[in-house]
């Protein structure tokens, strides 16, 4: 496959709006989100400002229309700013659910809601994990029944990101792409996707005091007869599991460019702390043991990154219509496993080669170690992408 | 009312990592990154904000030798009107006197398209040569009122401009008659950073380059000679401590100090 | 007229002559030597014959003044038509001028007015021949001019071989106070020039703001020294550290901005330029705006929490970590080997 390792001047361009933006804006506030489990509304509002909510969306509903590899772009420049991967939650999720919703939504929903998500006025996430149901979708149990041009859903949504923001912080609030059944006895094929407002009458909500990631809320929703329009639904009745699958494909390549870019800029920061701190004498960069561990996680890191970029080209590749299915979803899920455990493993030893200061609060290389263990799970466990992947290579056949 | 304001942007080296020498004491650019002046982004700003307030019409200007025209595309993103750039393969020989010149010629010939220019803008001064002389230059060319270090554009009436400008013990407002020079210090703006659809829009935007023997010069022989440059070296002795172990690191510290016979208390 | 003396512009501030520009006298005198010339100085103003006495006892020989009521302070158009008008007549080897906001700006309209070349914020000249690269040509006796370039990393020597007289601005601070010579004759020459009534309606001034410059940071053996990093309470830390080394408190411009303590403290190219025995910089990042007004301390020392803090590279001694874990300890040791 020809390939070129080279992004457009109008990616580079815009990496470099970004990147002065996330300089003087974000960077220096980091702490501030993990303190106050917030991001200030100036850094949304101005990011908004900047079209950053409306990357991939189309462009005629208010949307920039670029492909993924240059929402990629963008991705790095805000995760290399805030390592507590707040932001990257934020804007890799509205990213990539709000791109499946565009696609499947109807006209009226397209006008209604991401001609605002485009402006950053509104904010889409994605719930289809249950108390009792987490990578195994099959097993929800929230449920949607028709009632004239509406449908009643009832159900509970948990470990779900961005609930008090959708609810509370962007000026038109904002809702979850949420997987209910329709027809319980069609298993995967009785489920439907719904844009579910979380400002709608019958949510109610609580949150969690998360482990890291601590500037964007994460909580559970229950639905008591929540009224949804029927231009809300998302795709066709039957079609929520299929369409949620082909999100966590996109939701999984940003993962997997988050975590290898945060990996990239820990390694820098750690770099940096062991050519100035001394041991026995002389720098810690100076020691071999040391050494080999840098150069194995940027290797590592290195491949991680360059296997992100492959899962967004395959993104874009299939938009035109030049890839199957099946081969989107086997690289985007190898993509999200080697980055993530290429980050752990890499952030865990940068950590130690940091010595006591590294177990601060205020550590980045901490902060992202913190952040990247909830890709242990979100957006599919990292069993999860193995399966996938064995079943892609092996054939369906020799999965139970 | 309504304002035609030119705003003057340099390109330079990247003040970030800038150029080194090489062994003849000539600056080696062959590797530098050029970009905008970053002082010239806040005369920018307040060029727009001129505009949002009075309403008018803006035009980048910009004299060099290099070919990267993308780099202006910031500043045509930022919301300029539109952009010329004056190339010159003879430019890095050019003292402030040929600059502000040539960039004075372009500006009567700017003039005589739009009618009329009430204000030139620029930054305070440029971060290769940091002389500061242009604004007042660019005045005595053409003939008007220059005022440098401004810290804030007040108000417009009446075909007068009132501004603060910064002086060494404090601030000073004046009043100046238009069309004026205004060189703009980076304290009382901030840069706006455009938007990604603005940023892409001006990728699309044609840049005029013009030539100096465009503007109908005289000849002038560059008389400022820049005879070498030198590396300021740190001779510093550069002992950094640090250590999670803050007693340790203190007590390291004032041990060094005392090595080196330093006594901090007198 | 000797067409290589050194002429020197004396500022004029509040009626009257600004010391730091007759430290200049002291280096034109030096660079006169050299060339076989005379040092002149330039008195420009209103009501300004009267200053005359105040600097007939330096070392001039000749004080040319221009002394006319309309002329009025921040009048750039008119002052610099006056200079030039003085220097078209005498055609000296070099002006010298203190580099202040307006003083740039009459060296600026000067250089175009005659044609010349001007550099600004020099700091420090001398002489040398100049060898031109292409033609092979030399210039005996130039003068040269040392400035900064590239926010301080680089410095850079220009000169002007042919075209007279070379305007310099030279940097405060940087010479001595000039000689007193008893009983010596200077000749003072008085000029006169139009002052055009519509150069006095292009601009006026509207208001003066002062800050209020108690403290002279340049005289300072200490100088303790808080940035951006600082915030209020660590200059509180600062000023302690300060009386215990019996020294001065700066700033820089945003801690300034930021109101943790008084303008006339403000280290930098918008501030005052220092060299102590010992500068302590205290939560400053080392903008180039800064270290410009303070690189010349004799001993650098940084506290800073940020390893990769440029203030480290120009630093002899580097405290990384948390100002306000760090300030309390030293002052308590330093309070122990006080007593």
């Amino acid at each position: 496959m020809p390939w070129d390792f080279e992004f457009t001047k109008e990616q580079e361009d815009l990496r470099m709006v970004i990147r002065e933006f996330a300089e003087k804006h974000i960077a220096p506030r980091i702490i501030e989100f993990e303190e106050k489990r917030m991001i200030p509304n100036e850094i949304i509002e101005g990011l908004a400002k900047l079209d950053v909510f409306g990357v991939v969306l189309p462009e005629k509903y208010g949307g920039l229309g670029l492909d993924p590899i240059t929402a990629g772009v963008i991705l790095e420049e805000i995760v290399r700013a805030d390592l507590t991967f707040s932001l990257a939650v934020a804007y890799l999720v509205h990213t990539s659910w709000g791109y499946i919703a565009s696609k499947y939504g109807s006209e009226k929903f397209n006008e209604e809601i991401i001609t605002k998500a485009a402006k950053g006025r509104l904010w889409i996430g994605i719930a289809t994990t249950e108390p009792q149901a987490g990578s195994d979708v099959a097993g929800i149990k929230s449920e949607a029944r028709k009632e004239g041009s509406y449908y009643i859903l009832n159900g509970e949504k948990a470990y779900i990101s961005g609930i008090r923001e959708a609810r509370e912080q962007f000026p038109d609030g904002g809702g979850h792409l949420t997987l209910v059944y329709t027809d319980k006895t069609k298993k995967h094929r009785g489920m439907t996707f719904f844009y579910v407002p979380m400002r709608s009458p019958g949510i109610t909500y609580r949150l969690e005091k998360e482990f890291g990631r601590k500037g964007w809320s994460f909580g559970s929703f229950a639905m008591e007869n929540v009224k949804i329009p029927e231009e809300y639904r998302i795709g066709e009745e039957g079609r929520g599991f299929y369409i949620a699958m082909e999100g966590f494909d996109h939701a999984r390549a940003y993962i997997a460019l988050a975590n290898a870019v945060g990996t990239k800029r820990a390694l820098e920061i750690a770099a940096e702390y062991i050519k100035q701190r001394t041991a026995f004498g002389q720098p810690i960069a100076k020691f071999e043991g040391v050494q080999f561990q840098l150069a194995q996680h940027w290797a590592e890191a290195e491949a991680a990154y360059n296997l992100a970029y492959k899962a967004l080209w395959a993104l874009k590749k299939e938009m035109e219509g030049k890839i199957n299915r099946f081969e989107v979803t086997k690289i985007c899920a190898a993509a999200k496993y080697f980055a993530v455990t290429t980050a752990k493993k890499a952030l865990d030893d940068a950590m130690r080669w940091m010595g006591a200061y590294a177990y601060t609060e205020e550590n980045p290389v901490a902060l992202a170690l913190k952040a990247v263990k909830s890709y242990d799970w979100a957006e599919g466990a990292l069993e999860i992408m193995l399966l996938i992947i064995a079943r892609e290579v092996l054939g369906r056949e020799f999965i139970r | 009312m309504s304002l035609n304001i030119i705003v003057l942007v340099k390109s330079v080296p990247d003040p970030k990592t800038p150029p080194t020498l090489k062994v003849d004491g000539s600056l080696d650019l062959k590797n530098v990154k050029i970009v905008v002046n970053p002082i010239d982004k806040y005369a920018v700003e307040a060029a727009l904000q001129l505009k949002e307030r009075y309403g008018g019409k803006i035009i980048g200007l910009s004299l060099g030798d290099h070919d990267n025209i993308d780099i202006f595309r910031e500043i045509i993103a930022m919301g300029v009107d539109s952009f010329i750039y004056i190339k010159d393969p003879d430019y890095q020989r050019f003292d402030t006197l040929q600059k502000s010149y040539v960039l004075s010629k372009a500006i009567k010939k700017i003039e005589k398209d739009l009618g009329r220019v009430d204000l030139v803008l620029c930054g305070v001064e440029s971060s290769d040569t940091n002389m500061g002389v242009l604004a007042s230059q660019i005045g005595e060319w053409l003939e008007i009122p220059s005022i440098s270090y401004v810290d804030k554009i007040l108000e417009i009436k009446n075909g007068s401009i009132i501004v603060k400008k910064i002086i060494e013990d404090g601030f000073i407002t004046l009043r100046s008659r238009m069309p004026v020079v205004l060189s703009i210090a980076d304290t009382g703006y901030e840069p706006r950073i455009p938007s990604l659809r603005d940023t892409i829009m001006a990728r699309r935007r044609e840049i005029p380059i013009w030539k100096t023997s465009d503007l109908g010069l005289e000849f002038r022989e560059i008389v400022l000679k820049t005879v070498r440059f030198k590396q300021i070296e740190s001779k510093r002795l550069g002992k950094i401590f640090r250590d999670e172990d803050v007693d340790k690191m203190i007590d390291r510290f004032f041990e060094e100090l005392k090595r080196d016979g330093v006594s901090l208390l007198r | 007229m000797n067409s290589r003396d050194v002429y020197v512009y004396l500022d004029v501030v509040e009626g009257k002559i600004s010391i730091n520009s007759l430290s200049l006298i002291t280096k034109a005198r030096e660079l006169a030597k050299i060339l076989g010339g005379g040092v002149g100085a330039i008195i420009v103003g209103r009501d300004v014959k009267k200053l005359v006495k105040d600097v007939e006892e330096y070392d001039i020989d000749v004080i040319h003044i221009i002394d006319h009521p309309k002329l009025k302070d921040h009048d750039v158009i008119s002052y610099s038509k006056a200079v030039s008008e003085i220097l078209s007549k005498t055609r000296p080897e070099a002006l010298l001028m203190i580099s202040t906001a307006l003083g740039k700006e009459i060296a600026s309209r000067i250089a175009v007015r005659l044609r010349t070349a001007v550099a600004t914020d020099c700091i420090d000249l001398y002489i040398d021949d100049y060898k031109d690269p292409v033609s092979g040509e030399v210039s005996e006796k130039t003068i040269h001019c040392i400035r900064y370039v590239f926010r301080g990393e680089l410095s850079a020597v220009v000169a002007s071989p042919r075209q007279r007289p070379f305007i310099a601005t030279v940097r405060p601070g940087l010479y001595p106070a000039p000689q007193k010579i008893f009983g010596r004759k200077i000749e003072v020459k008085e000029w006169s020039i139009e002052v055009s009534e519509d150069d006095l309606m292009k601009t006026e001034v509207l208001e003066i703001q002062k800050i209020e410059r108690k403290i002279d940071l340049s005289k300072a053996k200490v100088i303790v020294a808080g940035g951006r990093g600082a915030k209020a309470e660590g200059f509180k830390l600062i000023q302690e550290l300060a009386s215990l080394l019996k020294g001065e408190v700066g700033a820089t411009r945003p801690a300034v901005d930021a109101g943790w303590t008084t303008p006339d403290r403000m280290i930098g190219l918008t501030g005052q330029t220092v060299k102590p025995d010992i500068y302590i910089a205290v939560g400053i990042s080392g903008a180039p705006q800064h270290t410009i007004g303070m690189r010349d301390s004799k001993i650098i020392i940084a506290i800073n929490k940020d390893p990769e803090a440029p203030i480290f590279k120009i630093s002899d001694y580097g405290l990384v970590g948390d100002l306000f874990v760090i300030l309390p300890k030293i002052i308590e040791r330093l309070r122990q080997l006080k007593s």
